[in-house]
């Protein structure tokens, strides 16, 4: 048994090049999927390191489906006996960044303690967290955002989420300028014997055991893209398998000669396949040890981005650093093993037929599987109509991404019968005899390179299609901040007061203000952010509207009506026409659904009026400003510091702000563009791979035609067409199914995952450019079989002859 | 004279002694010769450096006048595409093509197609019933016939036959050989024949010996 | 009753705050917290003499005052005979003198209930913060609550009260009935209690005649026997060498009643109490009248306790030893101290509670180290 591996193994020392390849290959395809999973996995360590340490995990809590609970609510619970501990929520702006503001009763609150622990260190009077003006807690980075001279302490809390800060009720509704109001009530452990329940008690709350606030779990928002990235490792992991597939199959072929040798020597089937799985074992251990140091330094590298992302995208908290876990490195290793076994079973099979019948011809097995191609056929129109049932019918996340891993599946099973129609209809057409051979020889071989043309087809689609969605996304996503930046100026005012001189200076010079009011309130089950605007010609004409009814402006103005954007438009399945519930005792018409693109939650929009008349508790921190005929928004802004002595760093213009916008945008999906890169470099590689594994099959094929005249330049040329021929054809049947992709992307990904959905433009000049680099992949792969057949001595070819072979 | 060889010497790399040492002969048009010799005598070699396939240390073949031993990759595989054909024992025919393909291809890379001329030869060689089938799915005398048939549709001047019944059973041997030769003599094509059976080797016009690197005529 | 305000303060600012929000607190912070209580009390009001007590205003809340009480012992029987006894305690402690709207009120409640039996010990600890309406008390009708805690009168009086508590293991609901008038301590309620003169407004009625239910583990029980309220208020009660007290409250069976406390002190204890007689007549002790000294120790929860006593007061020809009915009765809450029932043999005989604070786990200043 050690003899026949070590006999096995003697193979690589006279192919160094091919092992490298193999293992490398092995070790690509492990790395990015382990550098996904790492980076998943810190992530969602990150999500349920925040809420485990603040001791709010698997807490359950009371909402209100609509707005606030009074505190009233509160106390009664309490006097009912309730262990509940309240929870006041809100966005706060003490600078230029929003913050989201979490006020607690210390007294009750579990996170309390650790907010204890940070104390005594500064020599600060505990009683200070109560006492004004009171103390606030915020992670180390999220500080620098707190003006040192907002009033309260600030201290540093590392266990925090960035972008939180933490603090007693009291301060938190003095910041907030609310009062009386509660987002949430927190269901304590321990609660006394014989309590009435809580549906008797208030059954106006929701109870959940998924807290939807801000400390709340995260992953709810963030999941569709960590399963974006899962899928996209997975794909990864997959191409590269055919690699290792096409690599191990390679091997065998070539140690046939040894086989049949060890064979005659009387050594069993069993012993030989027991051989060349421990082989496998051994290459799978060494390329995913080399594939987790790689995909450890890859995750490294992506993390600052992906956090970016999720801190972007979804104001999802996740810190910077990447730590070693066990789980990820068992896993890693797993998958190596597993997915060596797998791409190795044709080797494997090979094998056991080569050791059985040593003598029959390969290319029986090749027509033989050629003959197959009606069950791909079959299969792939199958899983292809799932997934269209699935695409159709199916809702959520969940279902959206299996029909999508359906559709790739079944197109990427319907390419090699595809090819082999298409080279068969070709065969029929042309009547030049090397093409005709080229042709026909092609198709022969399509069945050894059907799983890297696969793969190529399936990194090639992803291109096409996720580029299609970030692409589409990107030219709608500054279309649309184009009409939101109604105004020239924007102001961010440093209190109440300034927001009211704001306007009061504005009304004197002239200049119109567009002051943003918001309160942050629920409806629907979940978080509602309501802006009150005043009336402004600027919005009826930029304000980027999806569906409205007639005269929508002047019944939110007038009637008491809101818009809502399109995410709370979808999730609580309303329309125009239809009842938004702001409150028990208030419901307002939606008038239109407008597009809010990067943004999770929901929103909507009411008339300043509306909302004074209702004394919902307002915060004005943001004014829109436009100057008034013949003055510059320069000149507008320079006067606005100069009379209110505001900082510079509080007006912007509104090409600042959609520059800033833009970049995050771009920064966001930079994880995306350096994946598909990646995937398109592995699916060359397969390429590569699978042209090699099939060159020693080649040579008998090759012989005769050289023999019969047509040299080995000739012959070194039609190999490059054949793969270009190959590479292009793919290209082709890959394009549809790249829109497609894109489409699923964009009406049904991005719809279930983010709420909105995102109309679909075409890049032609991507595809070209994608085309040169797919051309330039299958140029690549074939370049190391073309240089050998023209460097190959006659000998070589001769050899095939040869009547003692 | 079709072919004229003189002075033909190689030793294989990495080897003492010559394989060949000053090899000649003559081939005219029509005429047929055979080359025998024990195992690794060298008599493929020969064969080999004939269709320009390889090219030998020293020595001269003139083909119709001109030297073909210098010529480079390039014209020896026109010169093989329009005027030498090959019958190997392996068959050697192109797995990916029919039957029906695989004879035209030859004639088809020459330039030579002649459709009545293959017709001939498919219905002489009894292969008619064959032609939409793919190599592996006919038997070994039927892809022998094939391979014949695939190197007389060029009408070569030159057909060169390397052990073609060394993987057939007698019978089928025999009826392999007959045809050959009616055809051979129809297409008006020289024949250069390896083999190691003086049976087959005396069907031919003349006899030659290869032994010890020198060739010598037989039983003239 | 020094010894319950030290306690009490403690409990309410030290515990609640330090002991809750910062329960990983070294003790060089908890001493600090108690140096604070040492000093003056700014912008507090302060007890006056010579002020007399308004009733029923007095019963409620007084803001303005640092910390204040409404402070429950019962000893009660099972209809089988067995003893047992219950405490309910609410207590007020503020950041800052006066009231603020909701979550801005400097006002924070504490609250502990405790059942006691032979074998078992139950407690729980509520907290909350004034302002919102989640604890607090009020006049008329006389309210003291915490969450579902109650402490209720029918009218604005404290003759008759109803109290209920419960938590994960126990419950009771018990009614009182005064049998005679209220006590109060010291001169008039100005009770001084300190050598260096520190006071607190106080008060009590100890002679209630109580019946109810408790609920247990294992089951429900109906109870009967008498029980005690003590009501004070102060700014700043201690001086700042007190480290602990020993604080009993007795009814004897002869109709009598008699509190006494030890304030354990470095530079020597401080003693002080009042003698009831049987027909409500107040006496206030003199200093060091009232003696007493450990006789026996418990390991409770880690720590040496003394849980028999004997107690002293010559002027009463009173010799009596007092013992624990169950030694383990160890308030393990935020702020943790020794209270539970007690029993009365010797010269005189009866019943009534006992409380003990500062008997830290390095007996530093546990009583066997004094003289």
């Amino acid at each position: 048994m050690i003899l026949t591996l070590r006999v096995l193994l003697s193979h690589w020392r006279h192919a160094p090049l091919q092992l490298g390849l193999l293992i490398l290959g092995l070790a690509l395809a492990t790395a990015l999927w382990s550098a996904v999973q790492a980076i998943n996995s810190e992530a969602r360590a990150s999500y349920s390191r925040a809420v485990e340490q603040l001791g709010t995990r698997d807490l359950p809590s009371l909402t209100a489906p609509d707005g606030d609970i009074p505190l009233a609510t509160y106390v009664a619970l309490r006097r009912a006996g309730w262990q509940v501990s309240p929870v006041l929520e809100g966005v706060w702006t003490p600078a230029k960044e929003s913050l989201t503001l979490l006020g607690v009763d210390v007294l009750s609150y579990p996170g309390a303690a650790l907010m204890a622990q940070t104390t005594p260190a500064t020599g600060l009077d505990p009683l200070a967290v109560l006492r004004p003006p009171g103390t606030l807690y915020a992670h180390p980075d999220t500080l620098a955002h707190v003006l040192q001279d907002t009033g309260p302490r600030v201290m540093a809390l590392q266990e925090l989420p960035q972008g939180i800060v933490l603090t007693d009720l009291s301060v938190a509704e003095r910041l907030l300028g609310t009062s009386g109001r509660l987002s949430r009530i927190l269901i304590l452990p321990d609660q006394p014997m014989g309590l009435l329940p809580l549906t008797q008690l208030v059954p106006e709350l929701e109870l959940s055991t998924t807290d939807d606030g801000a400390l709340g779990d995260p992953q709810r928002l963030t999941q569709s893209f960590h399963l974006n990235l899962t899928a996209f490792g997975l794909l990864a992991f997959g191409v590269g398998l055919f690699i290792v597939q096409g690599s191990v199959t390679l091997s065998v072929e070539q140690r046939r000669g040894t086989i049949h040798t060890l064979r005659c020597l009387g050594v069993p089937v069993a012993t030989l396949i027991q051989a060349l799985l421990l082989e496998l074992v051994l290459l799978a251990l060494v390329a995913g040890v080399l594939g987790l140091v790689l995909g450890y330094i890859v995750a490294g590298f992506l993390l600052p981005d992906v956090n970016a992302t999720l801190r972007g995208l979804y104001g999802a908290p996740v810190a910077g650093a990447l730590s070693l876990r066990p789980g990820w490195v068992l896993s890693g290793l797993g998958m190596a093993l597993a997915g060596t076994g797998l791409a190795g079973l044709q080797a494997l099979l090979t094998l056991k037929h080569m050791a059985t019948q040593l003598t029959q011809a390969s290319q029986a097995v090749a027509r033989r599987r050629a003959g197959l191609i009606w069950i791909w056929a079959i299969v792939g129109l199958l899983l292809i109509g799932l997934a269209g049932g699935m695409l159709w019918g199916g809702n959520g996340l969940v279902a959206g991404f299996v029909g999508l891993a359906g559709l790739m599946l079944g197109c990427a099973l319907l390419l090699p019968p595809s090819l082999f129609w298409a080279l068969t209809f070709w065969l029929r057409m042309t009547r030049r005899p090397v093409l005709r051979w080229l042709i026909a020889d092609s198709r022969l071989q399509l069945p050894g390179l059907s799983l890297s043309l696969m793969a190529l087809l399936l990194a090639i689609a992803t291109n096409i299609g996720v580029g299609t969605m970030v692409s589409s996304f990107r030219l709608t996503f500054t279309g649309w901040i184009d009409q939101r930046l109604a105004a020239d100026l924007y102001v961010e005012a440093a209190g109440p007061q300034q927001a009211q001189a704001i306007l009061t200076w504005a009304e004197a010079r002239g200049a119109r203000s567009l002051p943003q009011y918001r309160w942050t309130t629920r409806s629907a089950s979940a978080p509602l952010l309501l802006y009150g605007v005043v009336d402004d010609p600027l919005y009826r004409q930029n304000w980027p509207l999806l569906r409205s009814l007639p005269d929508a402006w002047d019944r939110l103005h007038s009637k008491g009506a809101v818009l809502i954007n399109e995410q709370l438009a979808h999730r609580a399945d309303l329309a125009p026409g239809d009842m938004l519930a702001l409150g028990p005792d208030w419901s307002a018409r939606i008038v239109g659904i407008y597009s809010d693109y990067g943004n999770p939650d929901g929103q909507a929009i009411a008339g300043i009026t509306t909302l004074q008349q209702r004394a919902v508790p307002l915060t004005l921190r943001r004014i829109g400003l436009v100057p008034p005929d013949g003055e510059t928004p320069e000149g507008l802004a320079a006067a606005l510091r100069q009379d209110l002595a505001l900082p510079a760093s509080a007006i912007l213009a509104k090409d600042r702000i959609r520059a800033a916008s833009v970049a995050v945008f771009d920064r966001t999906f930079v994880v995306t563009a350096a994946l598909n890169v990646l995937t398109l470099g592995v699916a060359g590689f397969a390429m590569l791979t699978s042209f090699l594994s099939q060159w020693s099959r080649r040579l008998p094929q090759l012989a005769p035609v050289w023999a019969m005249g047509v040299s080995r330049r000739q012959l070194a040329g039609l190999e490059l067409l054949r793969s270009l021929g190959l590479a292009l054809l793919t290209f082709v049947l890959a394009l549809p199914l790249g829109l497609g992709l894109a489409w699923v992307l964009l009406t049904v990904i991005n719809l279930e995952a983010f709420g909105w959905r995102l109309p679909m433009f075409l890049f032609p000049a991507d595809w070209a450019r994608l085309l040169g680099l797919t051309g330039a992949a299958a140029g690549i792969a074939a370049l190391l079989p073309i240089l050998r057949l023209l460097h190959i001595p006659p000998a070589r070819l001769l050899g095939v002859f040869s009547n003692d072979r | 004279m079709l072919l004229s060889v003189s002075g033909l010497t190689h030793r294989y790399p990495g080897q003492s002694r010559n394989v060949l040492t000053g090899v000649g002969f003559d081939l005219a048009r029509g005429d047929s010769v055979a080359l025998t010799g024990e195992s690794g005598s060298g008599k493929s070699t020969v064969l080999h450096f004939l269709a320009a396939l390889d090219r030998p240390d020293q020595g001269r073949i003139l083909f119709d006048g001109h030297d073909i031993v210098p010529l480079a990759d390039k014209p020896a595989a026109a010169l093989r595409r329009s005027r030498i054909a090959l019958v190997f024992q392996q068959f050697n025919l192109v797995p990916a093509l029919t039957v029906a393909d695989n004879i035209a291809l030859h004639a088809h890379l020459g330039q030579r197609f002649d459709p009545e001329w293959t017709q001939t030869l498919i219905r002489q060689l009894g292969l008619a019933e064959l032609v939409t089938r793919y190599p592996e799915q006919i038997s070994g005398g039927q892809q022998q016939r094939v391979a014949i048939a695939r190197a007389l549709a060029l009408r070569p001047d030159l057909l060169l036959a390397d052990e073609p019944t060394g993987n057939l059973d007698e019978t089928a041997s025999a009826e392999v050989l007959r045809l050959m030769f009616r055809l051979v003599a129809e297409a008006g094509s020289a024949l250069f024949l390896v083999t190691h059976s003086q049976n087959i080797a005396r069907q031919c016009a003349r006899r030659l010996h290869l032994s010890g690197g020198t060739i010598r005529p037989v039983g003239s | 009753m020094i010894a319950r305000a030290y306690r009490a303060v403690f409990a309410c600012i030290s515990t609640a705050i330090l002991g809750i929000v910062f329960p990983a607190l070294p003790v060089s912070a908890q001493t600090q917290g108690y140096a604070d209580l040492g000093r003056a009390a700014t912008g507090f009001a302060v007890p006056t003499p010579g002020v007399p007590l308004q009733f029923p205003a007095d019963h409620g809340a007084h803001p303005d005052y640092r910390i204040e009480w409404w402070y429950l012992t019962a000893n009660l029987q099972t209809e089988t005979g067995e003893d047992l006894g219950i405490q309910w305690t609410l207590f007020r402690s503020a950041l800052a003198p006066g009231e603020g709207p909701a979550w801005q009120s400097p006002q924070i409640w504490m609250a502990h209930a405790a059942v006691t039996t032979p074998s078992d010990h139950h407690f729980a600890e509520r907290l909350g913060r004034g302002g919102t309406g989640q604890a607090g008390v009020e006049i008329a009708p006389f309210t003291a609550w915490i969450d579902d805690w109650e402490l209720r009168a029918p009218d604005a009086s404290l003759d008759r009260l109803a109290v209920t508590a419960r938590s994960e293991d126990f419950a009771y609901a018990l009614d009182l009935a005064a049998d005679g008038p209220l006590v109060l301590h010291g001169s008039d309620g100005y009770s001084v209690k300190s050598a260096q003169g520190q006071a607190s407004y106080y008060y009590a009625q100890p002679a209630y005649q109580i019946t109810g239910q408790i609920t247990l583990p294992d089951g429900s029980h109906r109870v009967s026997g008498t029980a005690w309220l003590d009501r004070e208020w102060s700014s700043q009660p201690l001086a700042p060498d007190q480290s602990g007290w020993d604080w009993f409250s007795l009814r004897l069976d002869s109709g009598e009643a008699l509190m006494g406390f030890v304030l354990r002190s470095e530079q020597g204890d401080f003693t002080s109490g009042t003698w009831i007689t049987a027909d409500g007549t107040v006496e206030p002790l003199h200093p060091e009248e009232f003696q007493a000294a450990p006789l026996a120790w418990s390991e409770v929860a880690g720590r040496q306790i003394p849980t028999r006593w004997h107690v002293t007061l010559d002027s009463r020809q009173l010799r009596v030893e007092v013992g624990a009915l169950n030694p383990q009765a160890w308030m393990g809450t935020s702020f943790a101290y020794w209270e539970g029932p007690v029993t009365v043999s010797g010269s005189h005989t009866g019943r009534g509670y006992l409380e003990m604070t500062g008997y830290g786990e390095l007996r530093s200043n546990s009583p066997s180290n004094r003289k």
